[in-house]
C-alpha cells in the first residue's frame, strides 16, 4: 500500500497535529474503495466527473462545516472538487476527481489525515435524527 | 429603476456583506454616543422630544426588569423593542441599496438606523430610552448557525446567556453537563428537535439501559476492529415511531484517550425490500451514510 508520512502532509500543508494523533505515522493513501473520516463517508463514483471540478487550491477546501465542536474536514491537494449542485442538499457535499499519480488529501483535527489515490469519489454527510424528524415534520 | 448591477457592484458585494455580518454580530460595550445621536434622529422624525432619562443596561433581561419595575411599562415588549444590531439584515440591504444609487426621501433616517446597529436592543418610550449593550460573547459553528458545545452560545455582561446548539435552544444542562441528563429528562422534552439533541449528549449506556431499548444483535464495525456495531430498536416513546438505533465507537479516540459512543438512529422502514426480521446493523449503517450494504462493507479505512 502506498503511503505518505503524516509530519512530511502537516509541513507541507501547513499543519499543526495534536499530540494525540501524532503516532499515526503513515497515511494510507487508498483509490477506488470508499473511506469515511468520522460523519463523512467517501465512495467511489464511477459516472463521469461532474462539471464544475475545481483546482483543490494550497489552502484547501472546508468541504464540510464540523459538527461536533465546529472542526472542519479540510481537503488538500493534488485534486479537483466540485461541490454539490444544490448547496441545501444535506447528504452529498460534492465530488473529488484524483488524476492519475496525484494524491488528495482529507484532514480533520479529531479524526486525522485520510489519503485519495487516482479516482472519482463522492462525499455524502451521514444522516442525523434531527434531519429525518424535519423531514416527517414538514 | 435599477435592473442590473454592475461588475464593481458584484465584487463589492461579499465585502459588504462581511462588514455588515461583523455588524451584527458585534460584541462587546456598545458606542453610547453613536447610539444616542442614532436615537434623536428617530424621535424627532416621530415629532417627539429626546427624553432626558436615558437607561443602558448590559443585557435584554436586565431591560425587561427595568422597564417592567423601575419605568412600570406593563405593554407588549415585543412591539415597543427598537431594532438594534440585529436587524443589521435590514439595514444592510437598505444600505446597499443607497450604494447602488437607490434615492431614499429620508437617507438621515437610515445614517439612524446604522448608527443604532450598534446596540444589542433598544426600548424607546415617550419619556425615557433604555439601550442595552451588545452581548459580550456570540459563539457560531463553521455555518454561521449560533453554536457552542462548552458553554453559552450568547453571552452578555452581566452574565445573562443562552445556550444553543446548531441553531437549536436549549439548556445549560445538555451543554455543559450532558452526562447527568436523564432518560425521563428525554421523554419529558416536547421539542423534538431539542430531545434528538439530548439524546446524542447524553451518556449511550444510560440511554441504552434505562430507556428500553431492545438488543437485536450485533456486527464488526468495518475498517474499525475490535470495536462491534450493536443493533437496537429505540421504542416509539421517544421519537414518536420506532427506530432502529446503532450503537458505535468513534475510531479515533479524543485527546483524553477515550473514544467517543454513539447512538445513531434510522427509520424501521429502510425501504431495502428487506424484511424487518433480516435487517442488522451493516443495513442500517448503509441507511445512515446514504449507501448500499456491499459498498459498507468495503470500507477501506475509517478514522
Amino acid at each position: 500500500m502506498i503511503t505518505e508520512q503524516l509530519d512530511v502532509l502537516a509541513e507541507r500543508f501547513g499543519i499543526e497535529v495534536p499530540p494525540e494523533l501524532a503516532h499515526e505515522l503513515d497515511v494510507p493513501i487508498i483509490s477506488g474503495k470508499p473511506q469515511r473520516q468520522g460523519d463523512v463517508f467517501w465512495e467511489p463514483f464511477l459516472a463521469p466527473d461532474p462539471i464544475g471540478l475545481e483546482p483543490i487550491p494550497p489552502s484547501g477546501i472546508p468541504v464540510v462545516r464540523g459538527e461536533n465542536g465546529g472542526n472542519t474536514h479540510l481537503l488538500l491537494p493534488t485534486g479537483a472538487w466540485a461541490p454539490a449542485s444544490d448547496s441545501r442538499d444535506e447528504v452529498v457535499l460534492g465530488t473529488l476527481r484524483v488524476a492519475d499519480d496525484e494524491a488528495a488529501y482529507l484532514w480533520h483535527p479529531e479524526h486525522g489525515m485520510v489519503g485519495f489515490g487516482p479516482g472519482t469519489y463522492v462525499a455524502k454527510r451521514q444522516r442525523t435524527a434531527m434531519q429525518s424528524i424535519r423531514m416527517i415534520e414538514d | 429603476m435599477i435592473t442590473e448591477i454592475t461588475e464593481e457592484q458584484r465584487a463589492y458585494l461579499p465585502v459588504f456583506r462581511k462588514e455588515w455580518m461583523e455588524r451584527a454580530h458585534r460584541t462587546g460595550p456598545s458606542d453610547r454616543e453613536t447610539a444616542e445621536r442614532g436615537a434623536r434622529v428617530v424621535y424627532e422624525a416621530h415629532g417627539v422630544p429626546y427624553p432626558e432619562r436615558i437607561i443602558w443596561v448590559p443585557s435584554p433581561k436586565e431591560a425587561v426588569r427595568v422597564i417592567r419595575t423601575e419605568i412600570g411599562y406593563k405593554g407588549d415588549l415585543l412591539t415597543q423593542y427598537a431594532g438594534g444590531q440585529f436587524r443589521a439584515f435590514y439595514v444592510g440591504w437598505l444600505e446597499f441599496g443607497r450604494y447602488l444609487g437607490v434615492q431614499y426621501d429620508h437617507p438621515e433616517w437610515l445614517d439612524a438606523m446604522i448608527d443604532l446597529c450598534g446596540v444589542s436592543w433598544w426600548f424607546p418610550f415617550d419619556d425615557v430610552a433604555v439601550f442595552c449593550d451588545s452581548p459580550e460573547f456570540i459563539s457560531f459553528d463553521d455555518e454561521g448557525r449560533l453554536h457552542n458545545l462548552t458553554g453559552p452560545a450568547i453571552r452578555y455582561s452581566d452574565g445573562w446567556a443562552t445556550y444553543v446548539l446548531r441553531n437549536v435552544r436549549v439548556t445549560q444542562q445538555i451543554v455543559e453537563a450532558p452526562e447527568t441528563l436523564t432518560v425521563q429528562q428525554v421523554l419529558d422534552e416536547t421539542n423534538s428537535e431539542v430531545r434528538s439533541i439530548m439524546m446524542e449528549r447524553m451518556g449511550t449506556d444510560a440511554l441504552i439501559r434505562e430507556g428500553g431499548l431492545r438488543y437485536v444483535s450485533e456486527c464488526e464495525d468495518p475498517a474499525n476492529s475490535p470495536y462491534m456495531l450493536r443493533l437496537y430498536v429505540i421504542p416509539e416513546k421517544f421519537y414518536g415511531v420506532e427506530r432502529w438505533g446503532v450503537h458505535c465507537v468513534n475510531a479515533t479516540p479524543d485527546a483524553n484517550g477515550v473514544r467517543r459512543e454513539y447512538l445513531l438512529s434510522a427509520p424501521m422502514d429502510l425501504d431495502l425490500g428487506a424484511i424487518e426480521s433480516e435487517v442488522d446493523a451493516i443495513d442500517v449503517m448503509a441507511w445512515i451514510n446514504t449507501t448500499d450494504r456491499e459498498t459498507y462493507l468495503s470500507l477501506a479505512r475509517a478514522c
